[in-house]
């Protein structure tokens, strides 16, 4: 319900909040997340999750696709390096993703919109005050409009 | 077989063995002072002799020299064993007066001291024996240290030199010996506790801390690493062992009657396939001397918890006799400081609470107690927390019985006066500053988790925390399990955990393996990658990108049974379902069950409606 009032009021362009999405790996941030949710810390709902196997599956496309589906920012976030929980996974994230952001301002997509993060499942709090700081820095970069102004015919469904 | 008479009764010895070791067999205790069951005997303190009263030369006979023979009759403590036994005691004990040994042995056998002024004119007292030659004193010209040496270890670093009075065990022109490998084999053998090796090596001995007693005593390379170990047996520490550093010695082969010791041996890497781990490597404590205040580490008598607990054990340095660290002192009064490290938001400390040290400080409060009657114990607490079942009431009963006066409050500073410490802090219940002139203070340290943990933990791909505590697959309904497939916590590698805790979530780890094992089949998530054989061109990029060596190529046969394509194909049972390789797939031939491209789409578009 609050999700439906809070797209109609994006729609409107007033009372406007931020839509993050988030790719996070299974093994700690999400289970990361999981315990913020747990020990009852608040963080801002902007952020909506995508669970993954692991960061290494986080097929750039998936950022473009949200971007193009009107989000005003994308986080990946996995297991901090070393201790991935299929080994190396993450470092595959860690080497594509940054050449995938360099890539980004080709694109007509501000860098600073996506964000990559290493999470543990023990840092709750850390969760908790990283969507807090990247929710902040989205209401600061104001909506992401380049896309969904081309794409805005497809925006009904 | 040989069969003789000791004492009336049957014994039976192997051919070689001597009247001492049938002895032995029946029970029969003969005392003796220079045999050793690795050295040959000479039978030169003569104070095992025994009467042979038939089937031998009759007469008085040392019975660590005298072979076992058939139809001997012997008795080990007739009229005239007992006289000479007697005589050669107290000859001995008149040499060596301060021989602890000889003092039980005189005071079993009826032996009483000769003194100077004894009319006996045929004993001299020793002359030449330097004053304050120390333990040399207690030497009793046994020989035993010399032949260890020559016969055992090999050097032969000492001998006897001198004669008359003058004789004494010593290096070549009482010079300290290089070819002494400083091996500690004659001190060890010294029936009197006479000899320090220190006195022949011309290079330094260092004696080896005892790492289970936390360093209050020393151990040799062949040890047990700690009482009641599992299997209980003795282990060598290479490191320190003699014949290692220096290729001599060895002499714990030629000893060991079991054959036991093998030093050509060498570490071995076993590899075991399992189908569960569980992992408990425990904790340690936090090393306290990061607070300067405390003065642990300059000050003695300041100790961990842990170190406590050593100093009042029975098995522990001191036989179980709380003693200060400083002077051998019972401690008169003691200061037990709780939290030291533990619930600190800054500093070098931890944030958590160490969840054991409230209990244990109890116990330990009451353990001082039991050892030292009129001492006064204080306890500096933060919190009490004694939650669990009847702790309270154990805590409760300690301040109640005045076992231990509670203070509540943090300690500023320790410092030494007038022999002891004085601990300064405050008691914010009474709203003052106090001050306790201390024999000793014991801090309750930090629980954290045994060094390795965390490379331990990146080596299993389990994750932990940013304390190094290992982390449980979820906080309430999975405690026991980690999120890798398999792998189990069990005890202080996971929190600070008491004893019951860890017991039952051992139970626990134990009862979860076993569920894994006992299967014939393994249960496995379904979400792994599957190849689209129609679109995958066999680039083998994924090969690459593959951390479990899941994919390989797979040979595409048509009717005639020819290759017309190599494909890749994913095992099973390796594969693990992370996406790297559908990621890196250019045809996208690859999708992982669950977690395909077309539902991570459709999420995607439903979140950002």
């Amino acid at each position: 319900m609050t999700e439906k009032k809070t797209t109609a009021a994006q729609r409107d362009g007033t009372d406007w909040q931020p839509r993050i999405v988030a790719f996070l790996c299974n093994w700690c941030s999400y289970a990361g997340a999981d315990l913020a949710g747990m020990s009852r810390n608040d963080y801002p709902a902007a952020i909506k999750i995508v669970r993954l196997p692991c960061s290494g599956r986080v097929d750039p496309m998936f950022v473009l696709k949200s971007f193009e589906r009107g989000a005003d920012m994308v986080l990946v976030s996995g297991c901090h390096p070393g201790d991935c929980h299929y080994s190396s996974g993450n470092y595959h994230a860690r080497r594509k993703l940054p050449a995938f952001r360099e890539l980004l301002g080709f694109m007509g997509i501000d860098p600073r919109r996506f964000k990559i993060s290493w999470v543990s499942a023990a840092e709750g709090n850390k969760w908790s005050s990283l969507v807090a700081d990247i929710t902040e820095e989205a209401y600061a970069l104001g909506p992401f409009q380049e896309f969904p102004k081309c794409t805005a015919p497809e925006k009904t469904g | 077989m040989i069969k003789l008479h000791i004492d009336g009764q049957e014994a039976e010895a192997e051919e070689g063995q001597t009247i001492l070791d049938a002895a032995k067999g029946l029970g029969i205790e003969i005392p003796t002072l220079c045999h050793h069951r690795a050295i040959p005997p000479v039978g030169a303190c003569r104070v095992c002799v025994v009467e042979i009263r038939d089937g031998g030369r009759p007469g008085l006979v040392p019975a660590c020299a005298y072979p076992a023979q058939e139809g001997l009759v012997v008795e080990t403590a007739s009229e005239a064993v007992r006289e000479s036994r007697s005589m050669t005691i107290q000859l001995l004990l008149a040499r060596c007066p301060e021989a602890e040994v000889l003092r039980k042995l005189a005071e079993q056998w009826d032996a009483p001291p000769l003194t100077l002024d004894a009319p006996l004119d045929h004993v001299e007292p020793p002359k030449g024996v330097p004053e304050g030659a120390g333990d040399r004193d207690k030497c009793i010209l046994c020989g035993l240290c010399v032949r260890v040496c020559q016969d055992i270890i090999g050097p032969a670093a000492t001998a006897f030199a001198g004669r008359g009075i003058e004789r004494k065990v010593t290096t070549p022109y009482k010079l300290l010996s290089d070819v002494c490998i400083g091996c500690g084999a004659c001190a060890l053998v010294c029936p009197t506790g006479a000899i320090d090796p220190a006195e022949f090596c011309s290079h330094s001995i260092e004696k080896i801390p005892n790492e289970f007693n936390l360093g209050f005593d020393t151990r040799t390379p062949i040890h047990l690493p700690f009482p009641q170990a599992v299997p209980n047996k003795p282990i060598l520490d290479r490191e320190n062992c003699i014949h290692f550093r220096t290729g001599g010695c060895g002499a714990c082969e030629t000893i060991c009657p079991a054959g036991a010791i093998d030093l050509e041996m060498e570490d071995e890497i076993v590899e075991e396939e399992v189908g569960a781990i569980i992992v408990a490597t425990g904790y340690e404590l936090l090393d306290p001397s990061v607070y300067e205040e405390y003065g642990y580490g300059r000050y003695p008598d300041v100790v961990t918890s842990l170190e406590f607990e050593r100093l009042v054990s029975a098995s522990g340095p001191t036989n179980g006799e709380l003693t200060r660290p400083s002077n051998g002192e019972p401690p008169k009064s003691i200061v037990f400081l709780q939290c030291i490290g533990s619930r600190e938001e800054t500093g070098p400390g931890k944030p958590y609470c160490s969840k054991i040290c409230c209990m244990y400080t109890a116990k330990h409060a009451i353990l001082y107690k039991h050892k030292v009657h009129d001492g006064q114990a204080f306890v500096f607490f933060m919190d009490v927390r004694a939650g669990g079942k009847n702790y309270e009431e154990f805590v409760r009963r300690v301040s109640k019985e005045k076992v231990a006066t509670y203070l509540r409050g943090r300690v500023s500073k320790i410092f030494p006066h007038d022999g002891k410490l004085v601990v300064q802090g405050a008691d914010t219940l009474s709203g003052g500053q106090v001050e306790i002139a201390a024999d000793m203070v014991v801090l309750a340290a930090a629980v954290v988790p045994s060094k390795g943990a965390t490379e331990l933990a990146q080596k299993l791909r389990i994750s932990y925390d940013q304390h190094g505590f290992l982390s449980e697959a979820h906080p309430k309904l999975r405690p026991v399990e980690t999120n890798t497939a398999g792998i189990f916590l069990a005890g202080a590698c996971h929190s600070a955990k008491d004893i019951p805790d860890s017991v039952a979530q051992a139970s626990a780890a134990a009862s979860k393996a076993l569920g894994l094992v006992v299967h014939d089949r393994l249960t496995r998530e379904p979400t792994i990658g599957i190849v689209n054989e129609l679109t995958c061109n066999g680039c083998f990029e994924c090969e690459n990108v593959c951390a479990y060596g899941a994919i390989s190529p797979k040979d595409i046969k048509d009717r005639s049974g020819a290759t017309v394509a190599v494909l890749a194909n994913i095992n099973e049972g390796l594969c693990q379902g992370c996406g790297a390789c559908m990621v890196t797939c250019r045809s996208k031939s690859i999708e992982v069950q669950g977690y395909t491209d077309n539902q991570l789409f459709s999420e995607i578009n439903a979140i950002t409606r």
